[in-house]
């Protein structure tokens, strides 16, 4: 202050004039003043100074500063430009502090613009004295509270109508329709905040719009809101309201869009607002307003969207809203409206959400409903509703969500429903529906349904097993139902869905249900649904989120791992006994260091304890998904015996140190090690591949030559009195496997064959027209045999290509090459022909012993006798020189000739 | 020596050892709480690998920098092919300023904890693959100049707790699955719409009371 009156004193002295004083003054106060660096005492007048202008007179009629940091107050004493200064902007200059009640008292201010401040307080009444001469006030963006001044009323100036239709400022657009025009105005940049703003352009204070969305204003509408005859919009919702809403709003005729949602207003919604000829938009929602809808409404004939919701309010919906032909949201949730649906809303003909969930309305739905072409949401939920559905709101063909939950309807549920094109969501929980499913339900092509929900009704009969075919369903619950059976199939695939939430209880009913796959979805919980299913032969739930634990039963016992994979919370537990014991875990992961590579012999399997029990044929044609599931029970180690032969045993895939694999196509065979070599861990038993074919799935892995887990489990103090612990496999055993791994490996740059790529593609660097690039997707075998037709060794250029790789690589490699080598064999039917595996074991005679093998073993479900007689000619071993002999080749000559460790290690193993 | 200076002695002791005891432990719990990131998450090109739990404090590992006082202040983590959840204990950082982990593959929800990062100047995690609800304690982040969440899955609506921070001035919520309104008070009112495109369901201005958010 003393500062203050010292600038005073200079400027005195030098005679600067009253209005630059006080200006001075002003500045003295300022804590980031050197944005005024041109005010100086000693110029005799302000009007040079930045931001000031004056008239003839040198009286300042105008200050503007507009974004540039002074960091202090708003001048309070200007007195001495009263009598000139009409316009005051003072935007985005980083003023504090309250609003000087002052500022009303300049008699010629008519412009006031004090936006993007960090004002605080209330907004003064002062400044809404009678006979102000303010047009347009701005106050937006700052930190204003407290209630809206009462006297906002007065800034009508009943003199000055002469002009009133004059352009809005640019900085806002006149909101015109509402929402849109709020939108701009927020593009703008000029939103809407904590604080009145009042703009008008015209010469008459005649408000258009009130913006104080989501601030902290609070109090009670003043009734003084009435006067403002221009008024168009209202927009203070997400504030702090409280008291009514005062029923002289009704007299704002202008008055097109009242927002006050989210706030506390109490009492009632006034009928006076029925007057407002104008209004479209009326959201009143989330307060705390009581009694009933005013019928008056109903004569707004404007009015477009109406959300009453989250109230208190009661009484009946009023029959006037079917005079409101651009009505198109009614939304009336969460209140306590009694009466019916009016049946009247429906020559609301451009309705789009009829929302009245959660109140008290009884009757029926009225039918008439249906012609409401453009109804997108009917959400008639949590009501006590009666009577059935009428078939007539399939005729809403813009619907796409219908609720219809937690009512007292009755009846069948209307098939026209599931023709909706556009329906994404059907929810009619809790009601007392009845009937039988539509049949038709799934024959919706074009229908895009994602979540139906009919839980608790009592909807009988059978459930269309064409469920499945409605493809875009992510959530499907039927619980609590009394559905009986499955109608007309025993078959229900609902994989590659995206099927949430538990396996319906129902299910259990489906007693004909034979098979049941719904792989590939997100379904959760437990698997008691479907362990109850007595019937079933096939299951797959592979990729789910299944969690506790796998029945224990002798059905999920035998259930295949890959129809269980996928489920990572699901817990697999085994039967005692049939248990892969941890002893016998542990002794492949200490034998497969020394990294030679034998692969295991493919034996009909055995299978000890368990007889597959006959099956009738055509139980035998309808399983699909279960074939073979009897040869082996899966989840168990089984040891295979074989005369003479040490215990082979076959390893579950659904053991943890077992890569996991997909199945492939059912009932042919197939060899599958693409995604196998990938996983790898010092204890983890490589998986080379796998073969399935009708009825056997087989696993192949490195052989061990410390001996086979089988040794140390189970089965191993029997196997080792048997055989003297000589846990060797016979040599044509093992060359049938390889024959059939050779033909049947592809070469992928997934696969570890990319090392046997990039030894071949590290020869054919020197010489790049030698050959063909490595195809993708070739077989080892075609790519040896057209190596060999151009006279090339494989072996050696691979080696090669190999040099400075880890051993264990090279080895695999060439162990590979060396069974493509045999493979490639230009005998007739044999795999060079025919590169499918059927012609591998078609060609190999061990393979088809074994074939014949396994088809009279099975035949015979005991299969003591005469499996002895099947194998007894293993007892004559062939040679692989012998297998050889008939189509020697110099390429063969040389493969053995410089044989690597590899082949060595297949041969080696030869007793 | 007398046996009330014994027991002196002893207390001495007594507090040095809690002292000892205690300000590793502190500075470990940093450690933990990055390694509890480090474990949450697939890492296929290492790049966590330097992280070793058994040094005093984080601020020797990579990607990782520490103020003054040996407390982290920065996570940086762009770009790094990481794949998984965020832990919570992230929230534990309590001297962090900025975290920067956009363009990985991070999934699941934005952790309600990360309101406990009282210094965070700056959160990253555009570009993830991030879903939930946006935790209403971020507005308890009263230093946050910067939050860039865009293209994520992050769903529900924008809490209006944000609307308090005084210092929000770059926020990006675009190419996400938010709903309700944009928030149009304290710093959001120098937010270009532009930071809240491609949210199908989010809208301006005034709505109606939109059940599903």
């Amino acid at each position: 202050m003393a500062c203050a009156v010292l600038v005073l004193c200079v400027g005195c002295a030098v005679a600067v004039d009253e209005q630059g004083a006080a200006l001075l003054a002003w500045k003295a106060t300022l804590r980031g003043g050197d944005a005024l660096a041109d005010w100086k005492p000693t110029d005799a007048s302000p009007c040079r100074w930045t931001g000031v202008t004056c008239n003839a007179d040198g009286g300042v009629t105008e200050l503007s500063l507009q974004y540039v940091d002074l960091f202090g107050g708003v001048p309070a004493n200007l007195t001495a430009l009263g009598s000139t200064l009409s316009r005051l902007v003072l935007t985005g200059a980083n003023l504090t502090g309250a609003i000087p009640p002052e500022l009303g008292e300049l008699p010629a201010l008519a412009h006031l613009d004090l936006s993007n401040n960090a004002l605080t307080g209330p907004i003064p009444a002062g400044l809404c004295r009678p006979g102000s001469k303010l047009e347009t006030l701005y106050l937006n963006s700052n930190r204003l509270e407290g209630a809206l001044p009462d006297a906002i009323g007065n800034l009508t100036s009943p003199g000055a109508s002469s002009s009133t239709t004059t352009s809005s400022p640019a900085r806002y657009r006149r909101p015109s329709a509402g929402w849109p025009a709020l939108r701009c105005s927020v593009a703008a940049g000029t939103r809407t905040s904590r604080a009145l703003f009042l703009p008008r352009s015209a010469i008459a204070p005649q408000l258009t719009m009130i913006g104080l969305a989501e601030t902290s204003i609070n109090g009670p509408l003043p009734a003084s809101l009435g006067r403002l005859k221009n008024l168009t919009t209202l927009a203070i919702y997400t504030a702090l309201l409280s008291g009514p809403i005062p029923p002289e709003l009704g007299q704002c005729t202008s008055l097109e869009n009242i927002y006050l949602y989210e706030n506390a207003l109490s009492g009632s919604i006034p009928a006076q607002l029925g007057r407002l000829k104008r209004l479209t938009n009326l959201l009143l929602w989330q307060n705390q307003l009581v009694g009933i809808i005013p019928p008056e409404l109903g004569s707004c004939p404007g009015l477009t969207v109406v959300d009453l919701s989250l109230n208190g309010l009661t009484g009946h919906i009023p029959v006037s809203f079917g005079n409101l032909p651009a009505l198109q949201q009614l939304q009336l949730s969460v209140n306590k409206l009694s009466g019916t649906v009016p049946p009247e809303l429906a020559r609301c003909s451009n309705l789009t959400d009829l929302e009245l969930d959660n109140n008290q309305l009884t009757g029926s739905i009225p039918a008439v409903l249906g012609g409401l072409p453009s109804l997108r949401m009917l959400y008639l939920w949590a009501n006590q509703l009666t009577g059935t559905i009428p078939p007539e709101l399939g005729r809403c063909t813009s619907l796409e969500a219908l609720d219809l939950s937690n009512n007292a309807l009755t009846g069948p549920i209307p098939q026209s429903l599931f023709a909706l094109p556009r329906l994404s969501k059907l929810l009619l929980i809790n009601n007392n529906l009845s009937g039988e499913l539509p049949p038709e339900i799934g024959n919706c092509t074009t229908c895009s349904l994602q979540y139906l929900d009919l839980s608790y009704n009592v909807i009988g009969g059978t459930l269309p097993s064409d469920i499945g075919m409605l493809t875009s369903l992510t959530k499907l619950i039927l619980s609590g139902n009394r559905l009986s059976g499955f109608r007309a199939e025993i078959a229900l695939n609902l994989s590659c869905n995206s099927f949430t939430g538990t396996v319906p209880a129902e299910f259990t009913r489906l007693v004909r249900l034979g098979v049941l796959d719904v792989s590939h979805n997100q379904l959760s919980g437990d698997l008691q649904t479907p362990s109850g299913l007595q019937n079933l032969v096939a299951l797959n739930i592979s990729f789910n989120g299944f969690t506790g634990r796998l029945p224990e039963t002798a059905f999920f016992a035998k259930l295949p791992a890959s129809d269980v994979e996928g489920n990572p919370a699901l817990c697999l537990s085994w039967v005692r006994g049939r248990r892969w014991r941890p002893r016998a875990r542990r002794a492949p992961s200490g034998a497969h260091g020394d990294g030679r590579a034998a692969l295991r012999p493919r034996r009909p399997p055995r299978v000890r304890g368990a007889r597959p029990r006959p099956r009738r044929r055509h139980q035998r044609r309808a399983r699909r998904l279960g074939e073979g599931r009897q040869m082996f029970r899966h989840g168990t180690v089984v040891r295979l015996g074989v005369p003479r032969e040490p215990p082979v045993e076959r390893r579950d895939r659904r053991r943890e140190e077992v890569p996991v694999v997909r199945r492939g196509v059912r009932g042919s065979v197939r060899l599958r090690g693409e995604r196998a070599p990938r996983v790898r861990h010092r204890n983890v038993v490589r998986l080379l591949g796998w073969a399935a074919n009708r009825r056997t799935r087989l696993l192949f892995y490195d052989y061990l030559p410390n001996g086979t887990s089988a040794t140390f489990s189970t089965a191993a103090a029997h196997g080792r009195r048997r055989h003297g612990g000589a846990a060797v496999v016979e040599w044509e055993v093992r060359l049938a496997i390889a024959v059939e791994y050779g033909c049947m490996t592809k070469i992928t740059t997934k696969s570890d064959d990319v090392q046997l790529r990039r030894g071949a593609a590290g020869d054919d660097h020197g010489a790049a027209a030698a050959g063909p690039p490595f195809g993708e997707g070739q077989s080892v075998v075609q790519w040896v045999r057209d190596h060999l037709c151009r006279k090339r060794e494989p072996l050696r250029s691979s080696t090669r290509g190999c040099r400075g790789r880890p051993d264990t690589q090279v080895q695999e490699m060439l162990q590979a090459l060396g069974i493509a080598l045999l493979c490639a064999s230009p005998r007739p039917g044999g795999p060079a022909d025919d590169e499918g595996r059927g012609g591998a074991a078609a060609w190999h005679p061990t393979r088809r012993q074994q074939h014949r093998g396994a088809e009279s073993w099975r035949r015979r479900s005991g299969g003591r006798g005469r499996r002895g007689e099947k194998w007894a000619d293993l007892k004559q071993p062939i040679s692989p020189t012998k297998l050889m002999a008939p189509h020697a080749q110099p390429a063969q000559g040389q493969a053995q000739g410089r044989t690597s460790s590899g082949s060595q290690s297949l041969l080696k193993n030869r007793e | 020596m007398s046996p009330v200076a014994a027991a002196g002695v002893w207390i001495a002791v007594l507090v040095a050892v809690v002292v000892a005891s205690l300000a590793p432990a502190a500075a470990n719990e940093e450690g933990d709480a990055l390694m509890a990131l480090r474990h949450s998450v697939k890492d296929p090109d290492g790049v966590l690998a330097s992280w070793d739990p058994s040094l005093v404090n984080p601020c020797t590992w990579l990607h990782v920098t520490c103020n003054d006082d040996n407390h982290v202040d920065r996570i940086e983590l762009a770009n790094m092919r990481l794949s998984g959840p965020l832990p919570p204990e992230l929230g534990k950082l309590e001297q962090l300023q900025y975290m920067e982990m956009n363009g990985n593959s991070l999934q699941g929800p934005i952790p309600s904890e990360f309101g406990k990062l009282k210094n965070l100047v700056s959160m990253d995690l555009y570009n993830n693959d991030l879903s939930g609800p946006l935790p209403t304690t971020l507005g308890n982040l009263k230093s946050l100049k910067v939050l860039r969440i865009d293209h994520n899955r992050l769903t529900g609506p924008i809490p209006r707790e944000l609307s308090g921070l005084p210092d929000l001035a770059t926020v990006d919520f675009s190419s996400n699955d938010f709903c309700g309104t944009i928030p149009t008070s304290g710093p959001f009112q120098n937010i270009p719409l532009t930071s809240f495109s491609n949210n199908p369901r989010l809208t301006q201005g005034p709505g109606g009371h939109d059940a599903n958010c």
